[in-house]
């Protein structure tokens, strides 16, 4: 069906053309209080539609499918009536060098409400949360490709409270059913509250800060977009200008990589995704690009490609030298497991703040002295990367809700002097 | 598709069934540095059919009919399987259509008026002068047509236009400012007139620039606040619209968007002074967050969330209305067939007092006037906020004088409530997208009010 419809578009007078059929079948189940609230399914198809007719652009999702034939008329009608895009140089012709990732069929056949009973088995106080399987399957074509994708994913994030204001988070997120674990996120999460008792109000200072896989998720999550080129250009980015510059230390390494939680083996323009060290060895490489924002920058797209401008898929962070006990070890300063509510006052700058949640802890000489609550770390990205002291070997994936929205591997890190606020009355 | 004959075919089988088909038509230009940079379309038609037996709640969507039958069966079984003692209140029924009415309507509206129009405003904003080396510009328009039924009774249809805009700004001077704003409008396009779009943009990057470069730096300690309608706005929908969702006070948010401070027997418990009012109002015409039915049909009407200055109605669904034992206030909100409704704000303000600007001012002998925000947040409890200046003045004697760079005020509910002495009358509202639930749902909305003012607030 993509190529049929590639081939009217170019009858049509399309210079250019991309035809993405998506179909998905996506099952989640939500608890709450110890039960289950809604179990939901969606069987969904969607057609997303690139048009060129010279450099006048036009991005199209379908997903009413009466009249195709009328909808892609009105496509290249609409696309002579636009004016023309100074930022659109082609898309990509070469790149198509696919290499396969195998998923996991087992995943379809999931039962996601036992998943929930089992968790909840295993603890005690009130949990809430979800189970999601994803099972999507995507094809391409342009005049210059044609691929195939299928993949599968299943979460479980879960929240236990002990009691009002004692909370730990944990997530278990796979794309094989083998490393899917929920028992054990609920038994963590469970172990974070029991451990998170009498929590008093932190004190705002500077501090060493060791923050948690789930919590560095969410910082790197709003990292990300920093690194599209659109977003450099749009005044969205703190890594405006600072290619070839030192951003971290020198055993920090980060990429985005089309293998992962969310894999895919090609992006919007059909061009094989791969990997992409970001920042390599602390020095900033590149940003991430689309065949247009490439040519821009005088290089070659990352395959990067989303609809209208490059996206990450899932990052990672290299390993680092510490195992998780030795990073704890005499360690003095506060550990952060979970957070939400990041916002910058400047994206150029990178100053903002996020909000720490769930069990948070300080340390004195390597064991906890207090549980702490109603604390913001305030600070800035650029100062966040630049001060990490240490990462650890093990290394989770993580993905929740909107605050991890991107999944990703990451290690415990550990940052000095991190600037903690919190309310003055 | 008829979602009459899909009730049919569901509600034999289970105690109570309803269904939603949406069919939407979405237009969207972004403008990134006066350049076009994407068209797009969006058109979409769906369903979705949520069942409850035996207190078990299943939840199905597609968009291609020929699903239908198979996810009838997946709901009806997902329902039987949860058993959870959940239920819907009891409402009363309608039969009803209701439609958003245009003066300048969307589908009269070319595509090259519409990249015209933004062309025209980024010039004018260049036209200032400043400095402004990144700007985006983001325009929506939507047609949704919606209809509803459940086997209660109850069958709605409603025809819903929709324009939403936003702009970000970035100002150098001797310092880099960004500046950001969102409006939105039920009706066609008569809303740019109606935010007066060309002067809030020119004003935002005149603005910056003074704060950019004569900005002083933010005085530190106990002094008076006066908040402008937009910061008014953030505060109520933050730390008053969020804290009385039913759903959160009962946990159902818990793994997501948080819980609240605020406990079912805390109706009537003290949270700010005598002078705080603020209203929750989806009926409010023409306005982001309209709707005259919510979506489980239950008629929407305007509810007090904080009576001078106490807690005193949460926002609720039919489930968090059944669990508490009461009825429904209409709040049930979705952002699209596909997705779930549950306690959501529309248009939440701060109700205006009396006051003239210049009468909030002139008794103010040192304070802040934070005219607008940046950076925002508050915990997942919705205590402890914050909010940072983007336009911001000194006030002394009673006078504006200059512009500050990033006042931050990081203070509880109670300790931002109390501290309010006065409300003006000039309320006005902001458009934003509010995120809850999951999958997560942006709703379109509106909050606002006047400027208030509040005294003797600490800033860091």
């Amino acid at each position: 069906m993509e190529k049929e419809i590639l081939n009217k578009l170019l009858k049509l007078g399309a210079d250019d053309a991309i035809v993405k059929i998506t179909e998905a079948d996506i099952e989640q189940v939500r608890f709450s209080r110890n039960r289950i609230d809604i179990a939901k399914n969606w069987l969904e198809r969607s057609i997303d539609i690139f048009v060129a007719i010279g450099k006048r652009t036009i991005f199209t999702t379908i997903r009413d499918f009466e009249d195709i034939d009328r909808s892609l008329k009105n496509i290249i009608d609409f696309a002579k009536r636009g004016s023309e895009n100074q930022s659109y140089y082609g898309i990509a012709k070469e790149g198509f060098n696919y290499r396969d990732i195998e998923f996991d069929k087992k995943i379809m056949d999931a039962d996601c409400k036992e998943y929930v009973h089992e968790a909840l088995n295993e603890i005690e106080g009130t949990a809430a949360g979800i189970v999601l399987k994803n099972h999507i399957k995507t094809k391409i074509a342009t005049p210059y490709t044609h691929a195939e994708d299928e993949h599968t994913n299943i979460e479980f994030s879960i929240r236990v409270f002990l009691e009002k204001e004692v909370s730990g988070h944990r997530v278990s997120v796979a794309d094989n059913i083998k490393e899917f674990d929920p028992v054990k996120a609920a038994i963590d999460a469970y172990e974070l509250a029991k451990q998170y008792r009498n929590p008093r109000i932190g004190k705002i200072g500077k501090y060493d800060v060791i923050f948690d896989p789930l919590f560095f998720g969410s910082i790197v999550n709003y990292t990300m977009g920093s690194a599209s080129a659109f977003n450099v250009d749009a005044g969205f980015s703190f890594f405006k200008d600072k290619i070839g510059e030192k951003v971290a230390p020198e055993f920090f390494t980060m990429m985005d990589t089309g293998k992962g939680l969310y894999s895919r083996r090609f992006d919007d323009e059909g061009v094989a995704t791969g990997e992409n060290r970001i920042i390599e060895n602390g020095i900033y490489k590149t940003y991430l690009h689309n065949t247009s924002t490439a040519a821009k920058y005088k290089t070659k797209t990352t395959g990067n490609a989303g609809l209208v401008a490059p996206e990450s898929w899932n990052f990672e962070i290299l390993p680092g030298d510490y195992s998780r006990e030795e990073l704890f070890e005499d360690f003095t300063g506060i550990y952060l497991t979970n957070t939400w509510y990041t916002r910058f006052q400047n994206r150029m700058t990178g100053d903002f703040s996020t909000i720490p949640r769930d069990a948070i802890f300080y340390y004195e000489n390597g064991e906890i002295k207090e549980s702490w609550k109603d604390i913001r770390v305030s600070d800035n990205m650029l100062r966040i990367y630049r001060n990490i002291a240490a990462l650890s070997k093990e290394r989770q994936m993580v993905k929740w809700w909107y605050e991890v929205e991107e999944p990703g591997v990451v290690p415990f890190v550990l940052v000095k002097d991190v600037n903690i606020t919190r309310s003055t009355q | 598709m008829d979602i009459e004959d899909v009730l049919k075919k569901v509600e034999e089988e289970v105690d109570y069934a309803e269904v939603r088909y949406e069919k939407t038509l979405i237009n969207n230009l972004v403008m990134k540095n006066g350049n076009i940079d994407a068209v797009n379309v969006e058109k979409d038609k769906g369903i979705s059919i949520r069942v409850l037996y035996d207190g078990g709640i299943g939840f199905v969507s597609t968009n291609d009919p020929k699903d239908i039958n198979d996810l009838i069966k997946r709901a009806v079984k997902m329902a039987k399987n949860n058993k959870s003692k959940l239920g819907l209140s009891e409402e009363k029924t309608y039969k009803d259509r209701w439609e958003v009415k245009q003066k300048k309507k969307i589908e009269e509206t070319d595509l090259e008026w519409k990249i015209e129009y933004l062309q025209d405003l980024d010039r004018k904003i260049m036209e200032t002068n400043v400095n402004i080396p990144a700007r985006i510009f983001e325009l929506d328009d939507k047609l949704i047509e919606k209809e509803y039924v459940n086997s209660d009774g109850t069958k709605i249809s409603a025809y819903h236009p929709k324009i939403g805009f936003f702009y970000f700004v970035t100002v150098v001077g001797k310092t880099v400012e960004q500046g950001y704003k969102q409006f939105g409008y039920s009706g066609g396009y008569e809303a740019f007139e109606f935010w007066d779009l060309e002067n809030i943009a020119v004003e935002e990057v005149k603005g910056l620039n003074r704060v950019a470069n004569e900005g002083k730096e933010a005085p530190k300690g106990k002094m008076d606040l006066l908040c402008g309608p937009e910061v008014t706005g953030i505060a109520v929908h933050e730390s008053c619209g969020h804290p009385t969702e039913a759903d959160r006070i009962m946990g159902r948010e818990s793994s997501q968007a948080g819980e609240s401070f605020i406990k079912e027997a805390m109706i009537g418990e003290m949270i700010g002074s005598e002078y705080v009012n603020i209203a929750e109002d989806p009926t409010i015409e023409h306005s982001y967050g309209y709707y005259k039915y919510d979506e489980e049909g239950v008629k929407a009407r305007i509810k007090y969330l904080y009576k001078e200055g106490k807690i005193n109605e949460f926002l609720h669904s039919r489930e968090t209305a059944y669990k508490m034992g009461i009825q429904s206030n209409g709040a049930a909100r979705a952002s699209s067939y596909d997705r779930e409704p549950i306690p959501r704000m529309a248009n939440t303000f701060f109700v205006p007092g009396d006051y003239t600007l210049d009468e909030l001012i002139e008794d103010i002998k040192f304070g802040i006037y934070m005219k607008s925000f940046t950076e925002w947040n508050i915990d997942d409890k919705r205590y402890n906020q914050r909010y940072i200046g983007r336009e911001s003045y000194i006030i002394e004697n009673g006078e504006i004088k200059d512009p500050v760079k990033r006042p931050v005020l990081e203070i509880t509910t109670p300790g931002f409530y109390k501290a309010v002495d006065a409300a003006g009358k000039d309320l006005e509202f902001t458009a934003g997208t509010c995120g809850k639930s999951d999958p997560m749902q942006g709703l379109d909305v509106w909050m606002g009010g006047p400027s208030i003012r509040l005294r003797n607030v600490i800033f860091r």
